[in-house]
């Protein structure tokens, strides 16, 4: 992994190079931060500005850690504001856009005082969304189920089963609490032999845990595939890439007939519900259904729908503002021919 | 023991599009924030909101890496251009006025953005957007 800092500095931005951010970095007193905040928001949408980052360093020590040691000014300073560029931007045209709002607000000789200082930056691409595999550690799940690092060393673990992930693009590396709330359930509900299909399966470790625990045959279905690298990895590292059946797609990639003991699903509620009709046919009579991936707060609306299906919720368990359901049912016409392993 | 305090970040992130790429990427990635956690947790908060609509978020993130957040009322700023459908603010707003809101659209935002403003009252909130707006060069009318 890259130890390079998130920002590097560069005497100008350079347009379109490849694997690279460009930004500013915005100096200035805090109370004059959150009106220069103010002001570029306003800009942007309309100009090549994707957004902005305001960051309060509360503990210097901590951040010089984070940054590999690297003093970075602002760190020192307390506080500073990072405006991102899109990829295709024009950096001096938004340095112009910038200069006229700014003198526009706070008067034309605002940049020659020193009020307000903008630096221009670039951002080596990195897999930003790995990054934080530096701070992963286990994760006990329960007394039964522990997740660990692909590449911690300590394997003398109390827990009988022990899922390995190395964090990735794919959503699922057991700190969300939905997945943890997944994970808990399967263990009460996955029985030996039984089959199982988890259909928004990200980074695959609930499918991983659905085979640890006994299930028969597994499929995983995932819409995304930029998650393909992240599962391939992870499954060849928990010894499971030839037990379970991953496809990319959606729905329609389950064959007509094709029937579950259990179906999980964790997944935000706007984007899974869609499917959960489709979901419910490949479901055996009687079959389990196990949801997560949405806040205490969607609760009935959720219950609505799942009743709507012909399902009763059964069980139901929170943690932090999130919540995961088990409901019972299936379609008793649903051409199931039920395979057994 | 309260967890300690890190660092805290604030971004604008589109309601409902969270995803790693800048601003959320580097700004959560360089404090060690799983990011693909962040996104599944902001989208689902901000999923009744307009998809797209600019939403400040306050991130604060913890020495072991945990993270917490709480999502603020869009940008009077913003709010004030969807209003007058405009695409952009005046350079000049003194001079140049480059749109037109009527004092109801300004009050609708100010009630929205009550929570976020320090102000009394509705008329106080009002009477902030209002300034704005003229900061922007849009004329409020009524």
């Amino acid at each position: 992994m890259s130890a390079a800092p998130p920002s590097g500095d560069s005497d100008s931005p350079s347009r379109d190079e490849a694997g690279t951010w460009l930004a500013f970095r915005v100096l200035a007193s805090a109370d004059v931060l959150s009106d220069v905040e103010d002001e570029i928001l306003a800009l942007a949408g309309e100009t090549d500005i994707l957004g902005t980052s305001r960051e309060i360093w509360l503990d210097p020590a901590s951040a010089a850690a984070v940054e590999g040691g690297e003093s970075r000014a602002e760190s020192r300073a307390g506080e500073c504001l990072h405006v991102y560029l899109a990829r295709e931007a024009d950096p001096q045209r938004v340095a112009a856009d910038l200069d006229e709002i700014l003198e526009a607000r706070f008067g034309s000789n605002v940049r020659k005082t020193g009020r307000i200082r903008i630096e221009p930056i670039s951002i080596p691409e990195e897999d930003w969304a790995t990054r934080w595999r530096d701070f992963f550690r286990p994760i006990r799940v329960s007394p039964r189920l522990l997740i660990l690092p692909a590449w911690w060393k300590d394997a003398d673990t109390p827990e009988p089963i022990v899922l390995r992930i190395n964090p990735g693009r794919a959503f699922g590396s057991g700190t969300h609490a939905t997945t943890r709330l997944s994970l808990r359930f399967l263990e009460r509900l996955v029985r030996p032999g039984r089959s199982v299909l988890d259909f928004g399966a990200g980074s695959g470790i609930l499918a991983f845990a659905a085979r640890a625990l006994g299930a028969g045959r597994v499929v995983a279905i995932e819409v995304d595939e930029d998650c393909l690298e992240n599962y391939t990895e992870n499954a060849r590292i928990n010894g499971v890439e030839t037990e379970i059946d991953y496809r990319i797609g959606s729905s329609e990639r389950l064959a007509l007939g094709e029937v579950f003991d259990l179906v999980v699903c964790n997944a935000l509620f706007d984007r899974v519900s869609p499917h959960f009709e489709a979901l419910v046919e490949h479901l055996v009579p009687d079959g389990t259904f196990l949801y997560s991936g949405f806040l205490v707060s969607e609760s009935e609306t959720v219950t609505e729908r799942l009743e709507s299906l012909g399902l009763t919720v059964e069980q139901r368990e929170n943690m932090e503002e999130w919540q995961a359901a088990v409901a019972r049912g299936g379609v008793e016409d649903n051409l199931g021919l039920r395979t057994e392993e | 023991m309260a967890k300690k305090v890190l660092a805290k970040v604030k971004l604008q992130v589109p309601a409902g599009q969270a995803n790693p790429a800048p601003p959320v990427g580097p700004a959560l990635g360089q404090h060690g924030v799983n990011i693909m956690d962040f996104c599944k947790s902001f989208n689902a908060k901000s999923k009744d909101l307009e998809p797209g609509l600019t939403t400040p978020v306050e991130i604060t993130i913890y020495s072991d890496r945990t993270f917490s957040f709480i999502m603020k009322t869009p940008p009077a700023a913003v709010l004030l251009k969807k209003a007058a459908g405009l695409a952009k603010g005046s350079a000049s707003p003194r001079s140049e006025k480059v749109g037109k809101v009527s004092m109801k659209q300004v009050r609708d935002i100010a009630k929205l953005k009550m929570p976020d403003l320090n102000a009394n009252d509705i008329e106080a909130a009002t009477s902030i957007v209002a300034g704005t707006a003229r900061s922007m060069g849009l004329l409020v009318e009524g």
